[in-house]
């Protein structure tokens, strides 16, 4: 499984660490572009499942590293390490823009997600099945509270440890795992009728 | 596991376990954890959900270069080339394995041509007021 497969490649030798790059680059701009390679992805990912659409992805994407960019200078590694600063940069800007956009209606991840991306091949009529079961699942994910959407997707899409969400949520580790197992319980209970006919059929 | 252990933390010491590894025998850890059973393939079967549905997924290749562009400057390579620096590492071998067996190919092809045109000119000897001309080193 991907999620458990995390454990294995967190081994591999790193090269430069985002202390040093992070040095580098307010020397250097040009060494941004490394900082840019590391975290691109897993910001894109971050803010996509945040906003649900490939193009407010790709502009608040766009935003985190222009901001990052120009007060790279300002970033004193004080407790509060890089990568986080980056997370919360990009929590900011998702944040202002569900405020902005707070009066519109919330559209559901788009159709590249449930379609293309969970499109199976083992059949057109089980893939329907997955892909209506992933989507029921993703819209219950996104009427979540906002702190547990942002620790399950900093858990499950961009594969962060407890300790690391907890740098980006400004919380203690102990206080993150209490979070996942309140959000798994509370998931647990909203997707029971699904798995349950009998107990979808009594809740009606 | 003790019972003395308060039980929100036997069942985060059971969370952690199943993030170690999500594939082990629940019925034994919820007991090596003193979890119901019950609860311990519920949570299981929920983390085992969101593992499936919340998929990583990547930016759009052409959107990675014009951000990397518009930030530091460089001009987005353009060109077949440029195409394929974007490409995976994978699909960058595969497309140089496909030039190299192209070329080859159209190597191999030009040399038979012009293997078969020296095999006629043997077979069928000189023509008449010419000569063939052996040149030897």
């Amino acid at each position: 499984m991907r999620f458990w497969k995390k454990q294995n490649s967190e081994s591999q030798p790193k090269e430069l660490t985002d202390t040093e790059l992070v040095r580098m680059a307010k020397e250097d701009k040009a060494a941004f572009g490394e900082i840019y390679e590391r975290y691109l992805d897993k910001i894109y990912r971050y803010v996509y499942y945040r906003v649900g659409t490939q193009q407010d992805a790709e502009d608040l994407t766009s935003r985190v590293f222009y901001r990052a960019f120009t007060h790279v200078d300002g970033y004193e590694d004080r407790g509060v390490p890089f990568q986080a600063w980056l997370y919360r940069i990009a929590h900011n800007l998702v944040a202002n823009h569900h405020r902005d956009r707070s009066r519109r209606k919330i559209i559901p991840l788009d159709e590249y997600v449930v379609t293309k991306l969970f499109a199976d091949t083992d059949g057109p009529e089980r893939a329907a099945e997955n892909t209506e079961e992933r989507e029921r699942l993703l819209r219950v994910v996104r009427q979540l509270p906002q702190d547990r959407q942002q620790l399950l997707i900093l858990k499950f899409v961009d594969q962060l440890s407890n300790a690391e969400i907890g740098d980006i949520m400004d919380r203690t580790e102990g206080a993150i795992k209490s979070l996942y197992h309140r959000t798994l319980t509370a998931l647990r209970d909203e997707l029971i009728p699904d798995t349950n006919p009998d107990t979808a059929r009594k809740a009606k | 596991m003790s019972q003395h252990t308060p039980y929100p933390t036997r069942i985060q010491n059971f969370l952690d376990a199943l993030d170690a590894d999500i594939d082990t025998d629940i019925g034994v850890l919820a007991q090596r954890h003193d979890i119901p059973a019950v609860e311990a393939h519920a949570l299981a079967h929920t983390i085992r959900r969101l593992d499936a549905a919340l998929v990583p997924i990547v930016p759009d290749e052409g959107f990675r270069a014009r951000l990397k562009a518009d930030l530091l400057g460089e001009p987005p390579v353009s060109g077949v080339f440029g195409r394929v620096r974007n490409l995976p590492p994978r699909l960058q071998v595969a497309a140089a394995v496909a030039l190299f067996a192209a070329m080859t190919l159209l190597g191999r092809r030009r040399l038979m041509s012009e293997a078969g045109d020296l095999i006629d000119l043997f077979r069928d000897g000189p023509q008449e007021g010419g000569e063939v001309e052996v040149v030897t080193h």
